[in-house]
């Protein structure tokens, strides 16, 4: 609501002054003078004089006397001046201090003292008559500018003390229903606002609109000088009788250190204050009797216009009547116009514009009303004027005012109204409900439909849950079975095969030329290990097979009899060497055994397993 | 025409069917019939229905309570019925009852939205204000989802999810036995892979369809869910009516019943307030 004003300048400036002036004055000590002069011996209690004081060749600022009982300082400021008569240096400083009077009658400023070196230089006492003002504000923290009350308006409502107030006026006290009344805060500091929260009053029984914009000036109240914000309200009373609208209050913390003007009282620095004026009664008088016909409630001050986008017109093409209702008031409690029947004319719902001027007080605003009309027949029409009725508060009766009738030239012929479109010019409105109620009953039945929640304990329920489970478990069972019975048969068709391999041996064993046997057995028995445990045929020799052959008592003999039948079979492959009858019927025969052992055991890993 | 509890009613001459409609309206009045079933001819039955919808078309909402509720002691299960047994007791002024009665018909319609229109319209005439717990935004998806469905469409959907889990499932064992036996093994394996990802998506779904079938079911007989019939009852701190007062309840608010002692329920409200209240002051959403 209120902005944190950075601090000001002055102060800071005036600081430096003081400063540099105190050095500069002993720097040029001198024959020493002091002197003091008031713009005006006689004023009214609401004005100001200025209190000049001049020194020369003083130590430091000279020492303004305790002038609280009878006057303010508002404000003051310094010059120097500096000059060289004859190789003399010679410097004077004038101090001007504002001050305002704080009582009538003859008011003393006492000597002013200055030290200079060893001595004590004063002035002489000044006297000054004060007079009483006839527009003396009665409260201690009435504003001495801007606006003053006008006869037979309310007083205004403040709290505060001389530092910061806040104040609340209504600009009548008496009014008509629907009337505007201008409500307006102002808070008066004399210190920049380190927070504030500020409430609005409460408004029971008026609409409110708030004046944009807030108002920000100084103002100088009993000598002193504040910052005033302002901000403005106009309220439409929506109820007759005694009105009240509540206080305005205001929470802040003042910082007091940085300041306008000059002060020799004491200061703090954060003083947290809650202010809070009283609530202002107000008098909303009824509309009088006699109002006339179509009168809607609107109060203020109106005028009224209509216009047409086109004068000359064919048949079923759209124009479009605005009647415009403006003036100062509350536009919203503008009805809307009655549709205006013009013979040979279908006028649809209009379309309602609102605009309303908040940045002054009294608050305008305008209400638009655009019909859209479709001629159906040609020839010449009028549109007939437009009245709006209002009570005129300023003159305390009801006015109404009219719009000018309008020609129109419709061409074209009757039949062309039904070609022409009207899609988009109708405005469509939302569809409300209003009322509840539950919905009716269901209809009749012809049969009766039973909703009896219980299928999850029907049999069919139980039927369909076990059997995809059954015909799941048979799935597996046979896919189980007939991995199975696939490995037994193909274990005894590579043993069949591996046998009928042997047998084909048989014929072939010549202890003159063995090579061919040997290789028969080696084939043999090499196929057989590499369908038997599912390895490649080049990958069977007699280093690798033990690793492919289970380490139990039969595998390792299984082994090592495989193992030992490929390295005769490799010796007697590769070399030639000659072999007997006794040691080729020896090798068929381990051959032979190792097979049958190896029949009966399971793969160190992967490949078939035990049958 | 003959009406008992065990066999079944054949059609005889009108007169004596009409007969038959006052003697099961007057069965019903009465209070030990009020938990019975009268097994009666499904005829008769929609001949209540129809006469009730009548009585009610001519603003007679007492004669139509009384036929309605008369087919609802034959043929229990039905949406359509209970329903307009509740706007019979909403016309009437008893909420509580109104309640109750379109309370089971959402049961059975949980979507129908002229019951949910009427049940709120109705719940928004009650005295008792208690507010239901707030739940976060998964666990109210899943409360919504769960209250989507009644117990026969859970169950159809939890047997459709397991249907075709079992179809995927044996799909997969056939497709691990071909890839045995025959070539383009790699297709087959992919197939496989891609039917054991929509099965194990199926059996999540068919796991949490049956969770929710079995817990609707369990609430569906479990009887423990009641409303306050009652104008104005008090709750007591035990079983009997010298037990100290702890709080008051009114016509239509939804009560938790979670023991019962001689003919008293002990009931709990969404708030975690608990009490004794007679009986006959609370009926069961069944």
């Amino acid at each position: 609501m209120f902005e944190l004003r950075p601090p000001r300048p002055r102060a800071v400036l005036f600081v430096a002054i003081v400063v540099f002036s105190a050095l500069g004055g002993s720097a040029w000590a001198g024959s020493a003078s002091l002197e003091a002069t008031v713009s005006k011996s006689t004023l009214f209690i609401d004005d100001q004089i200025t209190l000049v004081v001049t020194a020369s060749g003083i130590d430091g600022e000279p020492q303004l006397p305790d002038l609280s009982d009878d006057f303010t300082v508002v404000s003051e400021s310094q010059s120097r001046s500096v000059t060289v008569i004859n190789m003399q240096i010679e410097s004077s400083t004038t101090y001007r201090y504002v001050l305002q009077p704080e009582r009538v009658g003859v008011l003393r400023i006492p000597p002013i003292r200055a030290r200079a070196g060893p001595k004590t230089v004063r002035t002489k006492p000044i006297q000054i008559e004060v007079l009483e003002h006839q527009s003396k504000p009665k409260s201690p923290a009435e504003p001495r500018s801007g606006r003053q009350p006008r006869a037979g308006e309310p007083e205004p409502q403040t709290a505060g003390d001389e530092d910061i107030f806040i104040k609340t006026e209504v600009d009548k006290d008496e009014l008509f229903l629907g009337e505007q009344l201008t409500l307006t805060f102002r808070l008066f500091s004399r210190y920049d606002l380190g927070s504030a929260d500020y409430t609005a009053p409460g408004c029971t029984n008026f609409w409110k609109e708030d004046i944009e914009g807030q108002n920000r000036y100084t103002t100088v109240v009993r000598g002193k000088r504040f910052r005033v914000e302002e901000l403005t309200t106009a309220l439409f009373p929506t109820k007759t009788g005694l009105q009240t609208i509540g206080p305005a209050s205001l929470k802040c913390t003042l910082d007091t250190f940085f300041t306008p003007g000059f002060s020799f009282r004491r200061r703090g620095l954060q003083r947290p204050r809650h202010l809070e004026t009283r609530p202002i009664d107000v008098t909303v008088k009824p509309l009088p009797e006699g109002a006339p016909n179509g009168f809607s409630g609107t109060v203020g001050q109106f005028s009224i216009s209509s216009t047409v986008d086109q004068k000359g017109v064919k048949v079923g093409k759209p124009i479009t009547l605005e009647v415009r209702v403006w003036g100062t008031g509350n536009v919203k409690t503008i009805q809307q116009i009655p549709k205006t029947q013009v013979e040979g004319f279908d006028v649809y719902e209009p379309n309602i514009k609102e605009s309303v001027d908040r940045r002054k007080s009294p608050i305008q605003g305008a209400k638009s009303f655009e019909f859209v009309m479709v001629p159906k027949k040609p020839g010449s029409q009028v549109i007939p004027s437009v009245s709006f009725s209002f009570f005129d508060p300023s003159a305390a009766r009801y006015r109404t005012v009219k719009t000018r009738p309008i020609e129109l030239t419709v061409t074209g012929t009757a039949s062309e109204s039904a070609e022409a479109p009207l899609a988009g010019l109708l405005k469509r409105a939302d569809v409300l409900q209003t009322g509840t109620d539950i919905h009716y009953i269901r209809p009749k039945m012809t049969a009766f439909e039973d909703f009896r929640q219980d299928l999850y304990k029907r049999r069919i329920t139980l039927l369909l849950v076990l059997l995809p489970g059954l015909v799941a478990a048979g799935f597996c069972i046979r896919g189980v079975l007939a991995q199975k019975l696939l490995s037994g048969d193909r274990l005894r068709s590579t043993r069949k095969e591996a046998m009928r391999g042997l047998t084909k041996a048989k014929p072939l064993m010549n202890p003159d030329a063995p090579q061919d046997f040997y290789s028969q057995v080696a084939k043999s028995l090499i196929n057989y290990v590499s369908k038997r445990f599912d390895v490649p045929a080049p990958g069977v020799s007699a280093l690798t097979v033990s690793s492919l052959i289970g380490d139990s008592d039969d595998g390792k003999r299984a082994a090592s009899l495989t193992s030992k039948c490929i390295e005769v079979c490799d010796f007697y492959r590769f070399s030639a060497q000659k072999s007997s009858t006794e040691e080729m019927r020896s090798v068929l025969s381990k051959v032979d055994e190792a097979i049958s052992i190896l029949h009966g055991i399971a793969p160190m890993k992967g490949g078939e397993q035990r049958p | 025409m003959m009406i008992c509890p065990t066999n079944s009613v054949r059609p005889f001459a009108e007169g004596l069917r009409r007969t038959a409609l006052f003697v099961i309206i007057a069965v019903m009045a009465c209070p030990a019939a009020s938990h019975a079933r009268v097994q009666v001819d499904p005829n008769v039955t929609i001949e209540l229905y129809n006469d009730g919808c009548d009585h009610y078309e001519q603003d007679d909402f007492a004669g139509a309570r009384d036929r309605f509720l008369a087919a609802a002691l034959a043929r229990w299960q039905n949406p359509h019925l209970f329903y307009n047994l509740g706007n019979c007791y909403f016309r009437m002024g008893d909420l509580g009852r109104a309640i109750l009665y379109y309370e089971r018909a959402k049961q059975m319609a949980p979507r129908d939205a002229s019951i949910t229109h009427n049940l709120d319209l109705a719940r928004s005439g009650i005295l008792d204000k208690v507010e239901p717990t707030e739940r976060n935004v998964l666990a109210q998806l899943f409360a919504d989802i769960y209250s989507l469905f009644n117990v026969n469409e859970w169950t159809a959907i939890s047997l459709s999810l397991y249907l075709a889990l079992m179809a995927v499932v044996i799909a997969v064992i056939l497709l691990k036995d071909e890839a045995k036996r025959e070539g383009s093994r790699a297709r087959r394996e992919a197939a496989r892979r891609i039917l054991v990802r929509i099965g194990a998506v199926l059996l999540i779904l068919a796991v949490f369809c049956w969770t929710n079938t079995a817990i609707k079911a369990r609430a569906f007989n479990a009887r423990d869910l009641g409303i306050v019939v009652a104008e104005a009852v008090k709750a007591r701190s035990g079983p009997r009516e010298e037990f100290a007062e702890v709080f008051e309840l009114h016509s239509g608010t939804k009560v938790r019943i979670q023991t019962t002692k001689d003919d008293w329920h002990q009931i709990s409200i969404e708030t975690g307030l608990s009490g004794w209240l007679p009986k006959e002051s609370v009926e069961t959403i069944e």
